[in-house]
């Protein structure tokens, strides 16, 4: 599978990756998928989803509407099937998921912008807009 | 829910947005696909433009200072009755122009001609912008360059271009979109070159970077052109036919030799030559400065240095070429055209007849209420204000007290003032702290106007949100106060800011910015249009990016451009053994607007952003000086004056050279009183200081 890859050194803090994600899914919500914050010693800390192999968000969802797709390695998200009881929210390890602004009741999760591809492979548009060459996208294996 | 498409009001791209509305509220914020600027991209800022004043939200009435200091909120006619009267009372006590207006380059076309109806012809008061901060060097090289204030090219150049150079400019963090332009071109094996002191952000994405020493900018230009011509590297063509002076400008260079440059630039003889070649080898070869070089000493000459480049290698006119002014503000262009300060509605000299007659012909008033000469400089006014011949000061849409360079003289000067109106959508803003009256206003989500962008771009805001009771915009700000001084039939054809636009297009008649042909429907969702754009040849103008001097044709009286240059100046404002390192400024993240005054509110951007003014100094100073990461240390500038910063380390800046950002108040406190002598702007990038630690 591919993960965002980051490399905090070349991180300018420009939000490039924020408005891209915005804009990506630009149908949905106006919110970000992502985000940038400064660590304590103010460097920029991009903040994406990893798609983890052992995904907490899923393992605590108790409707299915996080799911690890066993194709394609990433954690997928179906609001359909969502109750909106935040379990994921307050289970990810890396403090990324929160709802979205307005409703309340989507969680916003990182696709890998999928649908911006034909094959529905990944095509994240953070990474195709970051000037800086500071996320990529890398080939794992789980 | 709605669609509305409307006009990003932050840098000088103007990038357009969707913005869908339900119950009042943006509930999404969408780049416009196929607007030619930014084609479905944005940066954060605008992205975020909905956020402004969702969590600090002034009152929508006016304040008048009590004598106890308080604040009383008043309507809107007792507050504009009062401003009128003071305006009055002061200019009946002390003269004229004892009174004095300070604009921006960020409001709508329509608020700068109204306010300079108002102020400059009804009133006879100066008004100056602080366009005269960022663009006044540009505007003032054109118009000897070229005739007109008019730089030519469209953004489109920047993917045509197979050599790009930046001189002074940052596109990176400052433009992103202009930089995402540049990643479009598809140009096979084309060049980014930058000519900067600080290795930036663009520098590090650039094929070549030339770290020059600061301020040894025009001594470079003028080497390299010495260079082109020694090696016979220009267009004879091009200079015999559409330029002037060529002659002088080629013996004048010669007095700058190779060996010259490189002692005085630090940079080699080699990385001279190098540039003179990627020059001479480029068939596109397109120059960009900003803000590096408007804000010098001697940055009139610099940007035209530029020019002679342009001009004497034929790089002008034509796709992927010119000498091209990248602006700061989203309406700096419409400031420089239409706010009646240093030249008419639309252009031409205050003491010019066949311009006075029109204006007055349009406007509908006689000629003896026009204004009589250019503005007083913002600088003359702020020192017109200390000397006590300027008592009342009405600013918007601005913040001085934190912009404005060695900025503790702007908060020494309004100490002084009777009358000091601030006008914005924050009474937050640190030039309200001194304040006697404060009109709020609504941000540009609830506004309609005209914007121009740096590629003589007119683009339409239109209101995205509905207004609630007893808000205003800038535009009913001053002709409230226009109507309370009494101007009657004056006002008369500007009720709205589109009777404004009409009354506009009408003084553009004719001069090289004609925009007769642009009606106001014609802009609401559209794709921009830029001037020129004259009426009855909107068909061959229809091309939606359009550059000028394709012809050859400049705007002088020969119709050619011409050569204008003078000796490098001896540094006004030297290190020396007590101040021997140079603080340089600019902006330091995409996010934070300038003073941070509209994007405290963003979320997205607070999250990035240090909360305490910061600066850059160079790894290995900071190694002998025993200074930390993120310090705390005190820097001493040759104004006088003193602030603390943290320290960031980096090997971005050069071993004697500081770097702080200008979001933060502390920067400008330390930058000098310090000009260009032909368009008053100030010297921010090179003042010498020294280091203190704090114990």
């Amino acid at each position: 599978m591919y993960r965002i890859k980051i490399d905090r050194s070349r991180c300018i803090g420009c939000l490039t990756c924020v408005t891209a994600c915005v804009v990506s899914h630009e149908t949905e919500s106006g919110d970000a998928r992502n985000r940038v914050t400064i660590d304590s010693q103010t460097k920029p800390a991009p903040i994406f989803c990893r798609h983890c192999t052992r995904p907490e968000c899923v393992y605590t969802c108790m409707t299915g509407a996080m799911r690890k797709n066993p194709d394609t390695g990433y954690v997928e998200y179906d609001q359909e099937q969502c109750a909106g009881c935040y379990m994921c929210i307050m289970s990810c390890p890396y403090g990324i998921l929160k709802y979205d602004s307005i409703e309340h009741k989507e969680i916003m999760k990182c696709n890998m912008c999928v649908h911006r591809s034909k094959d529905g492979g990944a095509r994240p548009m953070c990474v195709e807009k970051c000037p800086m060459g500071a996320i990529s996208l890398e080939e794992v294996q789980e | 829910m709605k669609k509305i498409q409307s006009t990003c009001n932050y840098c000088s791209l103007d990038c357009n947005l969707d913005f869908y509305v339900e119950e009042n509220r943006v509930v999404r914020a969408v780049p416009t696909k196929g607007y030619p600027v930014n084609d479905g991209f944005c940066c954060i800022k605008g992205l975020s433009l909905d956020k402004q004043q969702t969590t600090v939200k002034p009152g929508s009435l006016p304040k008048i200072r009590r004598e106890d200091g308080s604040f009383q909120t008043v309507s809107w006619d007792e507050g504009f009755a009062h401003v009128a009267g003071k305006l009055r009372e002061i200019q009946e006590k002390y003269g004229e122009e004892s009174v004095a207006g300070i604009s921006t380059g960020q409001l709508t076309l329509e608020e700068f001609a109204i306010f300079g109806h108002v102020m400059r012809n009804y009133l006879k008061a100066n008004v100056d912008g602080n366009t005269r901060l960022c663009m006044a060097t540009a505007v003032v090289a054109h118009k000897q360059s070229y005739g007109f204030d008019a730089p030519g090219f469209t953004l489109k150049d920047l993917e045509l271009s197979d050599t790009i150079i930046f001189i002074g400019a940052n596109p990176v963090v400052a433009h992103p979109i202009l930089w995402g332009r540049v990643r479009q071109n598809q140009v096979p094996g084309h060049k980014v070159i930058v000519i900067d002191p600080r290795r930036s952000e663009t520098a590090m994405n650039a094929d070549y970077w030339y770290g020059l020493t600061w301020r040894s900018d025009l001594l470079l230009l003028y080497t390299v052109a010495n260079q082109l011509i020694e090696k016979d590297y220009i267009d004879h063509g091009f200079i015999e036919n559409h330029t002037e002076k060529f002659e002088e400008f080629k013996e004048f260079v010669k007095a700058y030799p190779l060996e010259r440059g490189a002692a005085g630039t630090g940079l080699s003889e080699e990385q001279i030559l190098e540039l003179v070649e990627l020059i001479h080898r480029g068939k596109r070869v397109s120059f960009w400065w900003t803000m590096g070089v408007n804000q010098g000493y001697e940055a009139v000459r610099t940007a035209q240095a530029i020019i002679n480049l342009a001009l004497m290698t034929g790089n002008i006119g034509r796709p992927g070429t010119g000498a091209n002014s990248i602006t700061g503000q989203c309406n700096a262009m419409g400031s420089r055209a239409y706010s009646n300060t240093a030249v008419f509605f639309g252009g031409g000299d205050f003491t010019n007849p066949a311009r006075r007659e029109r204006i007055a012909g349009v406007l509908g008033v006689d000629d003896a209420m026009l204004a009589e000469k250019p503005t007083k400089t913002y600088n003359q006014i702020i020192e017109g204000i200390h000397a006590g011949e300027i008592k009342g000061l009405w600013i918007l849409c601005t913040n001085p007290r934190h912009s404005w360079t060695n900025n503790e003289t702007f908060a020494s000067a309004v100490k002084k003032l009777e009358l000091f109106v601030v006008q914005d959508i924050y009474d937050s803003i640190e030039s309200a702290w001194e304040c006697t009256v404060f009109f709020p206003v609504v941000p540009g989500l609830k506004k309609e106007g005209t914007y121009i962008n740096l590629e003589r771009r007119l683009s339409a805001m239109r209101p995205v949100l509905d207004r609630g009771a007893d808000e205003i915009s800038d535009y009913e700000a001053i002709l409230g106060v226009g109507k309370a001084l009494g101007m009657g039939d004056a006002l008369k054809g500007w009720e709205t800011p589109r009777d404004c636009f009409n009354l506009m297009r009408e003084c553009s008649r004719n001069m090289p910015c004609d925009i007769t042909g642009v009606t106001w429907e014609s802009l609401t969702d559209s794709h921009g249009i830029q001037w020129p754009y004259p009426e009855g040849r909107e068909e061959e103008n229809r091309e939606e990016e359009r550059r000028l001097y394709g012809d050859g044709q400049f705007f002088t009286p020969s119709k050619k451009a011409q050569f204008v240059f003078e000796e490098v100046r001896a540094n006004p404002l030297p290190v020396s053994g007590e101040f021997p390192y140079v603080l340089n400024t600019g902006r330091g993240s995409v996010g934070q607007w300038h003073t941070q005054s509209r994007t405290k509110e963003v979320r997205f951007v607070e999250d990035v952003s240090l909360k305490r003014a910061y600066l850059y100094m160079n790894t290995e100073l900071a190694k002998e000086m025993g200074i930390r990461e993120m310090e705390e240390i005190q820097v001493v500038s040759v104004n006088g004056q003193n602030a603390r910063f943290a320290v960031k380390i980096t090997d971005n800046v050069r071993y004697g050279e500081l770097y702080a950002p200008i979001h933060y108040i502390e920067c400008n406190k330390l930058t000098p009183s310090l000009y260009d002598p032909y368009s008053k702007e100030p010297s921010y990038k090179a003042t010498p200081v020294r280091v203190e630690k704090v114990h």
